[in-house]
C-alpha cells in the first residue's frame, strides 16, 4: 500500500475542487458575521428603557426551569405590586416605588452569570434579592462586591457566608434550621439514641449532612452512617435496605428535596421494614406532594418544619400572603416560602438604616443586624463566628414544627427566634446572637 | 451477602432495567428502521406517565384504561411530530439531534408551564407488596417486570412474525432494495416511528405508580437508555434487552455496595465493555465505513 | 479559486477584524461585551466541533474536554502557583493527552456507538470533577486569579479580556485553516465524504481521526484555560452534556459544510437570541426550540447555505426540499 508515499492528497488541487466556503462564499459570511454584531449592539444597547422618577431597580435571578423558581417569580411579582399599589415606601421625605426585574438562570452557572452581567451592567439595579441557585450565586459574587450592590440572597450556598464579602447576606434559613430540629427531636423522641442519614451527593446535600452529623452528636446521637445517592435518583430501595440494616432509631434526610423525591425515599424506607416512625426532615416538605407519591404508613412519625399556612389558624400575614396568592394566581402553592424573606428584610433595611444607599444600608446590616418579619413568621440576622464571620451575614426565624400522625399534621413545636439562636450557640458556641 | 438480599437487589434491578429495556428497544426501533436519533424520546415517555396520571386522578378510570388512552394520544403526537419535522431530516444523525432537542426543550418547558409547578404522584392500582420466597416486592414494580415481559414477548411477536414486523427488518435491511420489493417504506417509516413512541409512553405509563411524575422524569431515564444502547448496541432487539438489564442491574447492586459511586461503577462497566467491543455486546464489531 | 474573489475575501477579512478590533470602542456596555467574550469562547468549541466533523466524527463530548482545560489551568495556577501564561499552553497539552488517550478507545466504534460514547466520556468527565475534593467536588472552584498583567496591561476588565480571547480566537481560526487547507485536511475530506474509500487509497482513518481528535480537544482545552481566568469560577455542570449539545448546535446552525465560517454565525446567535428573548421569561426555551425546529427543516445546510438557497451565485435557486446541493452532499447525509 505505502510505497512512494505520494498519494491521491498529494496532487495539486483541481480548479473545480474547491471547498465549499473559499472565496465569494467567505466574503458573505464575514459580512453575515459584522452585520449580526451590529444588529445585535443596537438591539441590546437600547434595551434599556427610561423608568418613572425615583425608581429603585431590583434585580433577582431564579430558575423558571423548576417550579420553585416559577412560583418564587409570582410571589415576588404579588408582593413588589402590592407595594407600589400602596404608594411605595418613604425615607427622608422621598418616596420610592421598586421595578423588579426577574431573569431565568435555568439553574446553570452560565446563563445565571449572564442574567447577573445584564442586571449590574446594563439594567443598573442598585439591589439584588432571593437568588436561589448556588452556581449562580458564586459566579456572580465578586461582580456584586465591585459594583456595590446590596446582595440579600435566599439560596443555601456557603460561599456566600465569606468574611470578605462587604454587600452579600443569606436570608433564607435553610442554613441554620438544622440546630433547632434537633433539639426537638430529642424531646419528642425521648429513647432515640442512633440515626442514619441518607443525603444527595451534591454541595449542598454533602454540606448538609456534614453539619447534621455535627449537631445530632451534639445533642447525644450517634450518626450510624450516610448514605448518598445521585442528585437526581428515584429508586431508593437498595439504600433503603441498606438503611434499614442498620437498625437505626432515627431516619434522616439532610438536603433532601421538598418534593415527590423525599416521598419516594420514605416509600423505600417503609417498603425496606422500617416500622421506627420516626423520620426528620429540615425542610418543609411540600406534604401534597409527598402523600401523593408515600402512603399514610410511610409518612407516620415525619418530624418536620411545617409553613404557618398548615396550622390550623395560621397568623394573619401568612393567612393573607396564601389568599390573595390564590386569588391572582388561581392556585395555591407554598413553595416560594424559603425564597421570599428577602423582599421584606429589603424593605426593613431600609427603614432600619433609614436609607436607600446599598453602602449604608448594607454597614448598617453587618454591624447591627436585623429583626424583620418574613411572611411565615418574624425572622433576624444573625453572626456566624462558627464560619469566621463576625458580621451579621445569616438568617434564623421562628421554626414550627409539626408531626404526621395517621395522615395528619400535627403541630408539635414552635421554637422562638431567641430559642432557636440558643440551639446554634449550644452546637457551634456563642458569638451568634 | 445473603440470598435474601441477592434476590432482593436482583428484582429490584430487573423491574428498573426492563424499563430501559422498553425504552431502549423503542430508540433502536428508531435508529434501525427510521434512521432517526430522537433526544426527544424522554419527553414521550413523560407525556406517557402524565396522561396516564391524568386519566386515572380526574376522569376516574381503570388503570390499564388510562395507559392506552396515554398511548393513543402520545402516537397521534408522535405521528405529527414525524410528519413535521423527522420526515425531512430522515438519515442525516446531527439535524436529528438538533431537531429533537429542539423538540425536546419544548415539550418540557411545555408540559412544566401546563401541568403546573406541583410533582405529581399516581397511587398504585394494587396495594401493597407481593412476596416472592422471603423478598417483598411492591405490587407495581412486580406489575412492572410482567407487563414489561409482557411487551417484550409481543414486540418480539411483532417483529418476527406479522407481515408489518418483517416488513420493517427489511426497511432496516435496506430500504431502497425493500421498496424495490413493494414495500410502501413512507408507510413503514411513520408506523415505526408510532410503536417507538408508544413504547415510550407505555413505559411512562407502567412507570406512573412506581416512582414520581416531575416533567424532568424523561431526561435523567434517557440518559441511562443511552449507556444501555451503548453496552447492548444499536443494531438488535437483543441488545436492547441485554443493555437494558446490565444497566439496570448495576444501578440497584451499586447503589446497595457503593452509593452515589453507582454512577461510576456504571462508566467503568461500560468503559470495560467498549474497549473489547467498540460497539456494544451486540453491536458492530469495529467502525468499518 | 481566483485572484479577484480571494482578493476581496481578504479585504472583507481585513474589515471585519478592524471592527472587532475596535469593538471595544463602540460600546461601553460591560454586559455587551460580556456577550462577546462568551460568543468567542463558544466559537472556539464550536469549531472544535467542526474539525471532528471534517473528519467524519460526531462529538458529544466536546464540553468535556472543554472542562478539562479550564479545571487544568486554574489549579496550575491555584495549587501550583504558575502564571497564568504558562498554565494556558499546558493545559491545553493536557487536553490534548487525554484526548489521545480517550481517543485511543472510542475512536474504533462505529458510528452511533462513537457519538453515544463520547456522551458518556463527556459525563465520566464531570463526574470525577464533581466527586473529587482535588477538583473543588461539586462545589466547584472559586476565586481563580485573571491572567497576570503583562507590562501595564491588566485583565480585570472586559477590554483587556476580549483582546485576549479575540488573539486565541485568530491563532486558533489561522490554525485550523491552515489545517485544514494542507494535507490532512484533505485527508479528512476524503475521510468525511467515503471513508472506506479512502481507505482504499491508503489513508490511514484510524490515525487522522486520532490527529482530529486531539487538535480539537486542544482547541477546546486552549478555549477553557481562557475561560477557567474569565469567569474565575468553575463547577463540574458547567460542562455537561447539554453544553455539548449546544456545541453542535453552533455548527449546525452556522453550517455544517463552513468549518470556520459556521461555528462563528451559530455560536453568536446561539449566544445572543436567548439573550434578546429574555423578555420571553419563562417560555424562551419554547421559542428557542421552535427557532432551532425551524431552522432545521427549513435550511438543513445551515444559515450559511442561504445564498446557494437563494441562488446568489447560480443561475436558479435549488429545490426547496433539500438544502443539499451536489453529489458530494447528498453522499454525506449517509451518516447512519
Amino acid at each position: 500500500m505505502q510505497s512512494s508515499g505520494y498519494t491521491v492528497l498529494d496532487r495539486p488541487l483541481l480548479r473545480r475542487e474547491v471547498r465549499p466556503g473559499g472565496g465569494i462564499m467567505k466574503v458573505k459570511a464575514w459580512l453575515l458575521v459584522v452585520l449580526l454584531v451590529a444588529f445585535s449592539v443596537c438591539v441590546v444597547t437600547g434595551a434599556v428603557h427610561a423608568q418613572g422618577v425615583k425608581t429603585l431597580k431590583v434585580g433577582t435571578v431564579l430558575p423558571l426551569n423548576f417550579g420553585l423558581g416559577v412560583d418564587t417569580k409570582k410571589a415576588l411579582e404579588m408582593l413588589v405590586g402590592q407595594f407600589n399599589d400602596a404608594g411605595g415606601i418613604t425615607i427622608k421625605g422621598q418616596t420610592y416605588k421598586v421595578q423588579l426585574i426577574v431573569y431565568d438562570d435555568k439553574w446553570t452557572a452560565e446563563a445565571g452569570r449572564a442574567a447577573l452581567e445584564r442586571l449590574v451592567y446594563q439594567d443598573k439595579v442598585q439591589y439584588i434579592i432571593s437568588i436561589i441557585s448556588s452556581p449562580t450565586m458564586v459566579s456572580g459574587l465578586n461582580m456584586i462586591e465591585e459594583n456595590k450592590i446590596l446582595n440579600l440572597f435566599s439560596g443555601t450556598s456557603l460561599r456566600a457566608m465569606n468574611p470578605k464579602l462587604r454587600y452579600t447576606f443569606g436570608t433564607s434559613t435553610t442554613r441554620t434550621s438544622l440546630m433547632p430540629l434537633w433539639a426537638v427531636a430529642k424531646k419528642i423522641f425521648p429513647n432515640a439514641k442512633t440515626t442514619v442519614f441518607i443525603s444527595p451527593n451534591d454541595e449542598g446535600g454533602k454540606a448538609r449532612a456534614a453539619e447534621e452529623k455535627q449537631v445530632a452528636e451534639a445533642n447525644g446521637i450517634k450518626v450510624l452512617d450516610t448514605l448518598f445517592h445521585p442528585r437526581d435518583a428515584v429508586d431508593f430501595t437498595a439504600l433503603a435496605v441498606k438503611a434499614k440494616s442498620l437498625n437505626p432509631d432515627i431516619m434522616d434526610y439532610p438536603g433532601a428535596d421538598s418534593g415527590t423525591q423525599f416521598g419516594l425515599e420514605l416509600k423505600a424506607v417503609h417498603a425496606a421494614g422500617f416500622r421506627g416512625n420516626a423520620h426528620l426532615s429540615a425542610i418543609a416538605p411540600k406534604l401534597d406532594e409527598v402523600m401523593q407519591v408515600a402512603s399514610i404508613e410511610a409518612l407516620e412519625g415525619l418530624l418536620c418544619n411545617i409553613k404557618p399556612t398548615e396550622l390550623p389558624n395560621p397568623p394573619p400575614l401568612a393567612k393573607k400572603f396564601k389568599d390573595d396568592f390564590t386569588r391572582t394566581y388561581g392556585k395555591w402553592s407554598e413553595a416560594a416560602f424559603p425564597w421570599i424573606p428577602a423582599w421584606p428584610a429589603l424593605l426593613e433595611a431600609f427603614k432600619k438604616a433609614d436609607s436607600v444607599d446599598p453602602t449604608t444600608v448594607s454597614d448598617y446590616i453587618a454591624s447591627k443586624g436585623l429583626f424583620w418579619d418574613r411572611i411565615d413568621g418574624p425572622a433576624r440576622m444573625v453572626r456566624r463566628p462558627d464560619l469566621g464571620n463576625t458580621k451579621y451575614c445569616d438568617s434564623v426565624s421562628e421554626a414550627l414544627y409539626g408531626q404526621i400522625k395517621q395522615g395528619k399534621i400535627v403541630h408539635v413545636a414552635t421554637m422562638s427566634r431567641d430559642e432557636v439562636v440558643a440551639t446554634c450557640e449550644k452546637v457551634f458556641g456563642p458569638g451568634w446572637k | 451477602m445473603t440470598i435474601e438480599l441477592f434476590s432482593q437487589l436482583l428484582l429490584n434491578g430487573l423491574s428498573i432495567g426492563l424499563i430501559y429495556v422498553l425504552v431502549a428497544s423503542g430508540l433502536i426501533l428508531l435508529l434501525g428502521v427510521v434512521r432517526i436519533f430522537n433526544f426527544a424520546h424522554g419527553e414521550f415517555y413523560m407525556l406517557g406517565a402524565f396522561i396516564t396520571f391524568g386519566c386515572c386522578e380526574f376522569l376516574h378510570l381503570n388503570f390499564f384504561v388510562s395507559i392506552a388512552i396515554a398511548i393513543v394520544l402520545v402516537t397521534i403526537l408522535s405521528l405529527f411530530c414525524y410528519r413535521f419535522i423527522f420526515h425531512y431530516i430522515r438519515g442525516d444523525i446531527l439535524l436529528c439531534t438538533a431537531a429533537s432537542i429542539g423538540l425536546s426543550m419544548m415539550l418540557l418547558r411545555g408540559a412544566l408551564l401546563s401541568f403546573g409547578t406541583q410533582e405529581r404522584g399516581l397511587h398504585p392500582p394494587f396495594k401493597g407488596s407481593v412476596g416472592i420466597g422471603q423478598v417483598n416486592l411492591p405490587a407495581e414494580k412486580v406489575m412492572a417486570i410482567l407487563l414489561c415481559i409482557g411487551v417484550m414477548f409481543g414486540l418480539y411477536w411483532l417483529l418476527m412474525r406479522t407481515k408489518v414486523g418483517k416488513a420493517m427488518r427489511a426497511v432496516k435491511l435496506d430500504n431502497e432494495v425493500a421498496s424495490l420489493q413493494g414495500i410502501n417504506t413512507t408507510r413503514i417509516y411513520q408506523i415505526a416511528f408510532a410503536a417507538g413512541c408508544a413504547l415510550a409512553a407505555l413505559a411512562g405509563g407502567i412507570m406512573a405508580p412506581v416512582f414520581s411524575i416531575t416533567p424532568s422524569m424523561g431526561h435523567s431515564l434517557l440518559l441511562n437508555c443511552f449507556m444501555a444502547l451503548v453496552v447492548g448496541g444499536m443494531q438488535s432487539m437483543l441488545g436492547g434487552v441485554v443493555g437494558g438489564l446490565v444497566v439496570g442491574l448495576v444501578l440497584s447492586f451499586g447503589m446497595y455496595f457503593v452509593g452515589d459511586l453507582s454512577e461510576i461503577l456504571l462508566f467503568a462497566v461500560i468503559g470495560v465493555i467498549i474497549v473489547f467491543k467498540p460497539g456494544g455486546l451486540f453491536g458492530e464489531p469495529e467502525h468499518h465505513e | 479559486m481566483n485572484r479577484g474573489s480571494r482578493k476581496k475575501g481578504i479585504i472583507a477579512l481585513g474589515c471585519a477584524c478592524l471592527i472587532l478590533a475596535l469593538l471595544p470602542f463602540f460600546t461601553d456596555s460591560r454586559y455587551f461585551m460580556h456577550l462577546i467574550i462568551m460568543t468567542c469562547i463558544n466559537i472556539m468549541l464550536g469549531l472544535s466541533f467542526s474539525m471532528l466533523f471534517s473528519a467524519g466524527l460526531v462529538t458529544m463530548g466536546a464540553a468535556g474536554f472543554w472542562g478539562i482545560g479550564a479545571y487544568t489551568s486554574a489549579l496550575l495556577v491555584l495549587k501550583a502557583g504558575l502564571s497564568f501564561w504558562v498554565a494556558m499552553p499546558l493545559a491545553a497539552l493536557a487536553t490534548a493527552c487525554v484526548a489521545f488517550i480517550v481517543g485511543l478507545v472510542i475512536i474504533r466504534a462505529p458510528g452511533v456507538a462513537f457519538i453515544i460514547q463520547t456522551m458518556i466520556v463527556n459525563m465520566i468527565l464531570v463526574q470525577v470533577f464533581g466527586h473529587f475534593e482535588f477538583f473543588g467536588g461539586w462545589a466547584g472552584l472559586l476565586d481563580i486569579p485573571a491572567p497576570n498583567p503583562i507590562g501595564p496591561i491588566t485583565f480585570t476588565g472586559k477590554t483587556a479580556n476580549y483582546y485576549l480571547i479575540l488573539m486565541l480566537l485568530l491563532v486558533n481560526i489561522l490554525a485550523f485553516y491552515a489545517l485544514y487547507t494542507s494535507r490532512i485536511g484533505r485527508a479528512w475530506s476524503a475521510i468525511r465524504l467515503n471513508a472506506r474509500l479512502a481507505e482504499t487509497l491508503s489513508v490511514d482513518l484510524f490515525r487522522y481521526r486520532l490527529v482530529a481528535f486531539i487538535i480539537s480537544s486542544a482547541g477546546a482545552g486552549l478555549a477553557g484555560s481562557f475561560y477557567a481566568h474569565y469567569f474565575q469560577t468553575l463547577e463540574p455542570n458547567m460542562f455537561n452534556v447539554f453544553k455539548s449539545i449546544y456545541i453542535q448546535i453552533y455548527s449546525i446552525l452556522g453550517g455544517l459544510n463552513f468549518y470556520i465560517p459556521g461555528p462563528v454565525i451559530g455560536a453568536a446567535i446561539i449566544t445572543f437570541v436567548p439573550e434578546l428573548l429574555r423578555i420571553g421569561k419563562e417560555i424562551e426555551p419554547i421559542l428557542t426550540g421552535a427557532v432551532l425546529i425551524l431552522l432545521v427543516i427549513f435550511l438543513p445546510g445551515g444559515i450559511l447555505s442561504l445564498p446557494d438557497r437563494l441562488g446568489f451565485f447560480t443561475k436558479e435557486p435549488l429545490a426547496a426540499s433539500s438544502g443539499k446541493n451536489s453529489v458530494q452532499e447528498q453522499q454525506e447525509k449517509r451518516v447512519l
